[in-house]
């Protein structure tokens, strides 16, 4: 795996996050600052790429198809192909390519990416567009990443004349379900698209850390040991991964535990299940549509369903209206209408039928001879994959700590959605009711969703706030303290003259501890000294990783644990009179690293004692 | 940008039918669909904003009385006046943003004949 370079080149000044989906692809990037306040949040910005919308028109927009258009010498007027930063560029990426496709399918390359997984084909060889007629040209599907990130490098290099990307550090999205071929081709691309730093980042983990981005509190709502469900669906895909927060070195990180197959189901297939719904009621009616009728039909139902589907929509019926072919146009005009109930019957039935946790996808029927093509899924129902996909062993035997339920199905504490589809929230309820329904079977408690905005850039948003997070800079994911810390408990023994008590330290803050997190510090009572000044004396040990809060240490090594600089301080007595109050401790790290230590007398009464964790970290 | 109202939105195939003989039911749905799609198009080329921003019906005063700008109606003085009733916003492109053809561009084709192959 030929990873480049894993630190930022020292030219870089900002951080790229480009989601290369099967149908859309996105950029988003972050300006790496030199000094950055800690406590601020990470700006994360979706670059607008330029890309021709029509003929002769170029504009911005926030995706980038991921289609290429293989124009013959008859489809478009010569000189309406320039790109800003290239006039004579002799393909069409983007929503021209998609616009032009739609018309004559036969030269337009899609779902590119879906054939780059594909390990039953030849994936460096030229066989897109995959039914083509005769005397076209054929590109491979690694040709046709390369020229959908080269579109992105010229559109970055044209907003950022003086930082070229090949000098940034560029984070691209694979699906976990890529295979090591897939991801080195992926790599391949980039590079022969003119990017030298980059670093591949799977997109369900992409996807958690823009979840993380949007949400500063996320340290309470995920603790170590969750084990998070990322769904996605796509347009012409569906993924699952199952990601475990876990703890390594102290420190919370986040690992892919079991990784779904590459299903080739999406919202295209909800949107024309629609359309033939709608196109079926019409033939009743004794109205037969043409193919390009149907297209628009298809596109129209969308558009539809996105209303009928949006937040807060009432409605029960929206009408879709295709317009007469030719220049009849209201002569022409089909009216029909698409129904809430349409859209309920279809998940209820085809997309996410109720099924139970045992309930398998209907598997392909093997014919002895197949033609070669995209393995699509034969079976439609998505919570059928779900339940195949939780039932399938973890991926690897160390992340065997996947929770699970008695009858084996691995049991989510939390669902993340990403992808288009999954902004419809009748779409997310009805999933995660399916869930609920086999958690409750299971005995376990409801999966908690973890509510995602803007999902349609929730990868490249989430790859560019890792940059900057491995970077050190922005919040830190996986940031915990890199400190054992105690405090120093003076020993009750008969004093001997000439030498000091001996010194026993109490744990108040475990290795890894969050910052903006608490603990209690269980166990034994200690005598405070109040109304007097009196010396706190603070250690510190980078090595101890496994005292846990409470740990009294009594025998050290000298070198194992550091002393910090003592403190002198005369905590407030209540009546005035010094004495020495039996306390126990809770400990809080704060956000912005500073340690406090609550001392609790039993009746109540708190002192605080408090420094800096992060000053200290040599 | 009548070839793009054409394009985006058929508005060259809508003017030019005889719509005597339909009923309105279904010229209305036909409206609607090429209503939606014409505002879209505009809007993407051009930025409209009205020249006085006001409530129609009441008194303004006007903001310059150049004749591009402003026109008076009614019982117009001999010199013009600094205000009266607004009776319409009026329409100002504060932004055009057109793309340019290019040179090998047929500028009087405003849309393609379409020929399918089976």
């Amino acid at each position: 795996m030929s990873v480049a370079a894993t630190d930022a080149p020292s030219a870089a000044r900002y951080v790229v996050g480009i989601d290369l989906g099967t149908t859309n692809s996105a950029l988003a990037y972050a300006a790496i600052v030199p000094e950055p306040d800690p406590a601020a949040s990470a700006s994360v910005e979706v670059m607008p790429i330029p890309q021709l919308t029509n003929p002769g028109e170029v504009r911005d927009e926030d995706l980038l198809p991921s289609l290429l258009y293989l124009p013959g010498s008859a489809d478009f007027p010569s000189g309406t192909l320039a790109l800003p930063w290239d006039a004579e560029r002799p393909f069409v990426v983007g929503r021209l390519a998609q616009k032009r496709g739609a018309e004559n399918a036969g030269r337009l390359v899609s779902s590119a990416k879906s054939w780059l997984s594909h390990a039953g084909v030849d994936r460096t060889a030229p066989l897109l567009p995959f039914r083509a007629p005769e005397g076209i040209e054929k590109v491979s599907p690694i040709e046709a990443s390369r020229r959908y990130l080269e579109h992105l490098r010229e559109a970055w290099d044209a907003r950022f004349p003086d930082a070229p990307l090949c000098q940034q550090q560029v984070l691209v999205t694979v699906p976990a379900s890529f295979d090591a071929v897939a991801r080195e081709l992926t790599l391949e691309a980039a590079q022969r698209a003119g990017y030298e730093r980059v670093v591949l980042l799977e997109e369900p983990q992409a996807a958690f850390y823009a979840w993380i981005e949007r949400h500063t509190d996320w340290r309470q709502r995920v603790r170590l040991g969750d084990l998070v469900l990322v769904v996605d669906i796509g347009g012409g895909t569906t993924d699952f991964t199952l990601i475990a927060v876990t703890e390594q070195d102290g420190e919370l990180g986040l690992s892919r535990v079991a990784v779904g197959e590459h299903i080739l189901l999406g919202g295209d297939n909800i949107d024309l299940a629609l359309a033939g719904t709608v196109s079926q009621r019409l033939a009743e009616r004794g109205t037969r549509l043409d193919s390009r009728q149907l297209q628009t039909l298809w596109s129209n139902c969308r558009t539809a369903k996105e209303r009928l589907l949006e937040p807060g929509s009432e409605a029960t019926e929206e009408p879709v209206t295709i317009l007469g072919t030719g220049s009849g146009l209201v002569g022409g005009t089909i009216r029909a209408t698409l129904y809430r109930e349409d859209i309920d019957r279809l998940l209820h039935e085809g997309f996410l039928p109720p099924v139970a946790s045992t309930e398998m996808p209907a598997r392909q029927r093997r014919v002895g001879l197949q033609e070669i093509g995209l393995p699509y899924a034969a079976d439609a129902a998505i919570t059928r994959h779900l339940a195949r996909f939780l039932r399938q062993p973890a991926a690897t035997a160390e992340h065997g700590a996947v929770r699970r339920g008695p009858s084996g199905l691995a049991c989510p504490t939390h669902v993340l959605f990403n992808g288009g589809v999954l902004r419809a929230g009748l779409v997310r309820e009805r999933l995660l009711a399916t869930l609920d329904a086999w958690l409750a079977d299971e005995g376990m408690p409801p999966a908690e969703p973890l509510a995602g905005e803007d999902l349609l850039h929730a990868v490249a948003r989430g790859a560019a706030y890792y940059g900057l997070a491995r970077l050190g800079r922005g919040v830190r994911i996986r940031g915990g303290i890199p400190r054992t810390y105690y405090v120093g408990i003076e020993s009750a023994l008969p004093t001997i003259p000439g030498l000091p008590a001996p010194l026993k330290a109490l744990t108040v803050v475990p290795f890894g501890m969050e910052e903006g997190s608490d603990v209690r510090i269980p166990g034994q009572e200690f005598g405070l000294v109040v109304g007097e000044p009196a010396e706190f004396r603070f250690l510190a040990s980078a090595s101890r990783k496994n005292d846990q809060p409470g740990d009294l240490i009594e025998d050290f090594a000298g070198d194992e644990l550091e002393e910090l600089s003592p403190m002198e301080v005369a905590l407030e007595a209540g009546e005035g009179a010094s004495e020495v109050v039996p306390v126990s401790f809770e400990s809080v790290v704060t956000e912005t690293g500073l340690l406090q230590l609550w001392c609790v007398a039993r009746d109540g009464r708190r002192w605080k004692l408090e420094f800096n964790v992060r000053e200290r970290v040599s | 940008m009548l070839s793009i109202l054409q394009r985006d939105a058929r508005l060259l195939d809508f003017l030019m039918e005889d719509i005597a003989g339909y009923a309105d039911d279904q010229v209305g749905a036909a409206v609607r669909e090429l209503h939606d799609q014409c505002r879209d198009a505009v809007a993407r080329y051009v930025s409209l904003q009205p020249v006085i921003d006001s409530v129609e019906g009441a008194f303004t005063t006007t903001p310059s009385t150049d004749p591009n700008v402003v026109k008076f109606v009614g019982n117009v003085p001999a010199q013009p006046p600094s205000g009266g009733i607004l009776r319409h916003r009026g329409w100002r492109a504060a932004a055009v943003d057109l793309p340019v053809p290019s040179a090998h561009q047929d500028l009087t084709i405003l849309a393609p004949a379409e020929i399918e192959i089976e």
